[in-house]
């Protein structure tokens, strides 16, 4: 048994900032940390064990340097890092984790409506790219880590209200 | 955005007289001394924003205040969980082992006592440049810092990949409290801060 957990311990870990990304073709661990209206995007080609994470900020590029920072132009940029390492588009699936709104006023009303456009650019450009959807876990009012194992594509979801969820 | 020595030495001053007012009021409403930091005029890449304060994935409780007129930005005063609890415990005059209010007295109180401290910030900053400011109702959040701070300055960060912080640090010294109190001016907002300034009786 503890060999399991040593060689949990022994993958590689990459952290990816806001608006940043990483890729990987081996056995790794990409995680983001603290995504509030942010959304982390995994992409995978599971035959491959090819992976890809994002930390998107905003639905729409008007024209910044940082690509990744924005949804319609994240997206289109991960996949062409993942096809430089031999991943093939049509196998490709994505995993989306944040995109929650993070402040409340008194009477409950929450004021910026960032998180849930973040979410729907992320759906419609995936769309766009004919990228199957497999599984989210968005919205709400709470802030998510999410860690990405490339070894399965599967996907961890830590926060502080609730206990953690694999999707 | 570059900023020259003479204008971050304007902001110092902005940040040292809006603060020395907020700490004035700080102490009054809990009745303690408060100590101030040096204001720190900070340009950071907004990747580095959820580290301002600590770690991502600390625990800590924010309230947001957006300010507009003639000049906009937002407020942001950022506390790690034990502060509010003792500063709650000043402000309801509970002892270390009296229960503390439920969680929507706990937000009501922050939002109450960061209504106060930008109140005062903003007043000093109108009465010494002549600016119209009006504050915002607060917004708070108990969570990761991460998620809260990044989301905090998001709107902010749509053209700009970097972010102007005026941060002073609000400290009770016997008891490890610490409050960071950061004001956020729009970009936008800076040219008209700095012609008031230039052409007032400041320089």
């Amino acid at each position: 048994m503890s060999n399991l957990v040593d060689l949990e311990q022994a993958v590689e870990k990459k952290v990816v900032k806001m608006a940043g990304y990483a890729v990987a073709e081996d056995k790794m661990l990409l995680a983001t940390l603290g995504l509030g209206s942010c959304i982390g995007i995994a992409l995978y080609d599971r035959y491959q064990k090819i992976g890809a994470l994002g930390h998107i900020m905003l639905p729409e590029n008007p024209g910044g340097k940082i690509i990744t920072k924005y949804a319609d132009t994240a997206i289109p940029f991960l996949v062409k890092k993942m096809e430089e390492l031999g991943a093939k588009k049509r196998r490709l699936t994505a995993k989306i984790v944040g995109g929650s709104n993070m402040f409340k006023s008194e009477n409950g009303e929450s004021v910026m409506k960032i998180g849930q456009r973040n979410i729907e650019a992320v759906k419609r450009y995936l769309k766009k790219e004919n990228i199957y959807l497999k599984a989210d876990d968005v919205g709400r009012d709470y802030g998510r880590s999410m860690y990405f194992y490339t070894e399965d594509g599967r996907v961890e979801i830590k926060s502080f209200k609730k206990e953690l969820i694999v999707i | 955005m570059k900023l020259n020595p003479i204008r971050k030495d304007m902001l110092k001053e902005v940040a040292n007289i809006g603060a020395g007012n907020a700490a004035t009021s700080f102490s009054k409403m809990i009745d303690k001394e408060i100590a101030m930091s040096v204001p720190e005029i900070e340009l950071i890449e907004m990747q580095d924003l959820p580290l301002i304060t600590g770690d991502e994935e600390d625990y800590i409780a924010c309230v947001m205040i957006n300010f507009k007129g003639e000049i906009q930005g937002k407020i942001l005063i950022v506390l790690e969980i034990e502060a509010v609890e003792k500063i709650l415990r000043y402000m309801f005059f509970l002892d270390s082992e009296d229960e503390l209010p439920s969680e929507d007295m706990q937000h009501s109180a922050l939002n109450e006592l960061s209504n106060i401290l930008s109140g005062s910030y903003l007043k000093a900053i109108n009465d010494f440049s002549g600016l119209e400011l009006n504050q915002e109702i607060p917004l708070s959040a108990f969570d990761m810092a991460g998620a809260i701070l990044s989301s905090s300055l998001i709107d902010l960060s749509e053209n700009e990949d970097e972010i102007l912080l005026l941060e002073t640090e609000f400290s009770l010294a016997n008891d490890k409290v610490e409050l960071f109190y950061l004001f956020v001016p729009e970009q936008e907002s800076l040219e008209i801060l700095f012609d008031k300034l230039e052409g007032g009786s400041f320089v």
